[in-house]
């Protein structure tokens, strides 16, 4: 096992990792910006070091001052959180260059899904559902016309190196086809340097649904279950899970969750991942994406199986094996995790940054907060704007959202701005609380409720 | 205040690490600052004609021990995470040191990058050691800035 890791990111992901260390005897590093330089996760680590100034291209972005940190303070391992590099492919391999073991699958296993298209043709081959489209890219309009006839409309143009929403173009019908093609491959061509795409069905008001894996260096790989993610905000940046997911029968879970492991083994991938996937209403799924780290979320996978996802990671890394099978897993209840964000809601969830000057956290019985924040604490304007995630498990969903609801009346936070009481608002809409979700579900819910 | 008193100020600081002290009394103020570079004996001479003069009337006195004109200090901090090298041959105390000139060298995954000065002064004071890991923005050396390049 590891006697020491850096962690290479901050906030209350840092925080969870060095709780993570601490509890299995292994030393920390906090690496940091100065503008975190009075952050939690530097105060609870073992050592820290100043990477650099504040913008995260200066700092937690930078390769060369992290690994340099991890050098000099004898670190074996880094472990790069969410966001930042962990999903960068050539950091991982600067770690193995190095002589460091980065927490987390190999940079060929991410080179390799980082592009969509090719992730989408990997799965295909693997026999993993994907949302019918071209083989391929679309090099010529009657090819794309053929496909069209062929699949129905609307249809999805996408950018074979678009993400996160971005690079996607809905077509009606044959008459638009061709002219959105050509602006499809002109923003490509210059969003993200290539003017490659792809066409997909349209896959209408879908459900986000997600599997944790789990797959050690000894061709081990187990699945932990589905998360709920649905429930988005207008930039698809999730805003509240559940595990497990919604109206799903217990014959869709499992093939999932087959899916899922069939998915992970296909490409050979070691560590933590996600498989995401979209669900129609019909209860048909389809691969969207890998997410090859942890993620904001994993907190509702671990409430439900008491697997603790970070302590495997590391033990992963370390070279250990799987230390539990896929029948020895077991869900138990359910568990709601609400994304606190400093942001307003009035004003379009601008992020508000600010002095922290009162705070009072949940407790109680089925209750967990993952959080760096504290009286006195300064919101930096330069990063995402979680402050905490405020998890609540009981036996069933009604009850989770009882105690949800409770939870989030008792908490404070003053100084800045947050979405509370919009997380309230979620939590007591009846679409919400009977599980009739789908992406679209704050759009079409919540916000068109509040023009009315 | 009288001169022993003065006297007594001024070999506090002689005495010591300190660069310099500023003493408040109602509305005076006085500050002794200490110039590496002289001899003790001149920063007394100089010292006791000034003050005696100002003590006497003057609300507020500013006595530099060496030359009239204004002194200032700059440090060098860390641009990089890693191990800080001294050059060979070393900028050491006291050296004289011009604007684009390499200071040192901080050791980053097997690249030593250079540090380079952007003023023209002399080094005061090193604040660490040769092979010492150093973080970003860790204070590396206090340089006494030249007020004016043609002093």
């Amino acid at each position: 096992m590891f006697e020491k890791i850096l962690i290479a990111n901050r906030g209350e992901i840092a925080v969870r990792i060095i709780r993570a260390c601490r509890e299995m005897r292994i030393r920390t590093v906090a690496v940091h910006s100065t503008a975190d330089a009075n952050s939690l996760h530097v105060r609870l680590a073992d050592e820290s070091v100043c990477i650099g100034s504040p913008a995260p291209k200066d700092s937690y972005l930078h390769m060369p001052n992290i690994i340099s940190a991890a050098r000099i303070t004898g670190a074996e391992a880094i472990h790069p959180g969410i966001g930042f590099l962990s999903e960068r492919a050539n950091f991982a391999e600067a770690c193995e260059m190095c002589g460091l073991k980065f927490i987390g699958p190999s940079a060929a296993v991410m080179d390799r899904m980082n592009n969509k298209s090719s992730a989408r043709e990997t799965m295909r081959a693997a026999g993993v559902p994907v949302v019918p489209g071209t083989e391929g890219m679309i090099t010529d309009d009657q090819e794309a016309l053929k496909f069209a006839r062929k699949t129905g409309f609307p249809l999805l143009i996408k950018a074979a190196h678009g993400g996160g929403g971005r690079g996607i173009r809905l077509v009606q019908n044959e008459d638009e086809l061709s002219r959105q093609l050509d602006m499809a491959r002109t923003e490509a061509a210059s969003a993200f340097g290539s003017a490659e795409v792809y066409m997909e069905r349209f896959v209408e008001e879908p459900r986000h649904v997600e599997v944790q894996v789990l797959a050690d260096e000894h061709g081990h790989v187990v699945h932990l279950g589905e998360r709920e993610c649905s429930v988005q905000n207008l930039r698809h940046q999730k805003l509240l899970e559940e595990a497990p997911a919604v109206q799903l029968t217990p014959q869709q879970r499992s093939r999932l969750g087959d899916a899922a492991v069939k998915a992970a083994k296909a490409i050979g991938y070691v560590n933590a991942g996600t498989i995401e996937f979209l669900v129609d209403g019909h209860g048909d799924f389809y691969f969207m994406e890998m997410n090859k780290r942890l993620q904001v979320e994993h907190c509702v996978t671990e409430m439900v199986t008491g697997i603790d996802l970070v302590k495997e990671q590391i033990r992963i890394s370390a070279g250990d094996r799987l230390s539990f099978t896929q029948k020895e897993i077991r869900t138990n209840g359910h568990a709601i995790e609400c994304r606190i964000n400093a942001e307003d809601p009035a004003k379009g969830f601008i992020p508000s940054a600010g002095c922290i000057t009162r705070v009072v956290l949940p407790g109680g019985y089925g209750v967990r907060v993952d959080t760096h924040i504290y009286a006195g604490y300064e919101v930096p304007p330069f990063y995402d704007p979680l402050l905490a995630k405020v998890i609540a498990w009981d036996k069933d969903r009604q009850g989770a959202i009882l105690r949800m609801q409770r939870c989030l009346a008792e908490m404070e936070i003053d100084g800045v701005k947050t979405n509370i009481g919009f997380q309230k608002r979620i939590l007591s809409n009846a679409f919400y609380r009977r599980g009739e979700v789908s992406t679209d579900f704050i759009q079409r819910r919540i916000l068109s409720d509040t023009k009315s | 205040m009288n001169l022993d008193e003065l006297q007594s100020l001024v070999d506090m600081v002689q005495n010591s690490q300190l660069r310099e002290i500023t003493l408040k009394q109602g509305d005076r103020r006085l500050t002794i600052r200490r110039d590496p570079q002289l001899g003790a004996t001149q920063t007394l001479s100089d010292l006791e004609m000034m003050s005696e003069a100002s003590l006497l009337g003057s609300q507020e006195l500013t006595t530099t021990v060496h030359a009239p004109e204004a002194v200032s200090y700059q440090d060098v901090s860390a641009p990089y995470v890693g191990v800080f090298c001294h050059l060979r041959p070393m900028v050491g105390m006291g050296s004289r040191i011009t604007n684009g000139q390499t200071l040192c060298t901080i050791q980053s995954m097997d690249i030593h990058n250079e540090v380079v000065v952007e003023v023209d002064g002399q080094v005061i004071d090193i604040h660490v050691e040769d092979n010492q890991p150093v973080e970003f923005g860790q204070i590396l050396y206090t340089i006494e800035v030249n007020s004016s390049p043609n002093v």
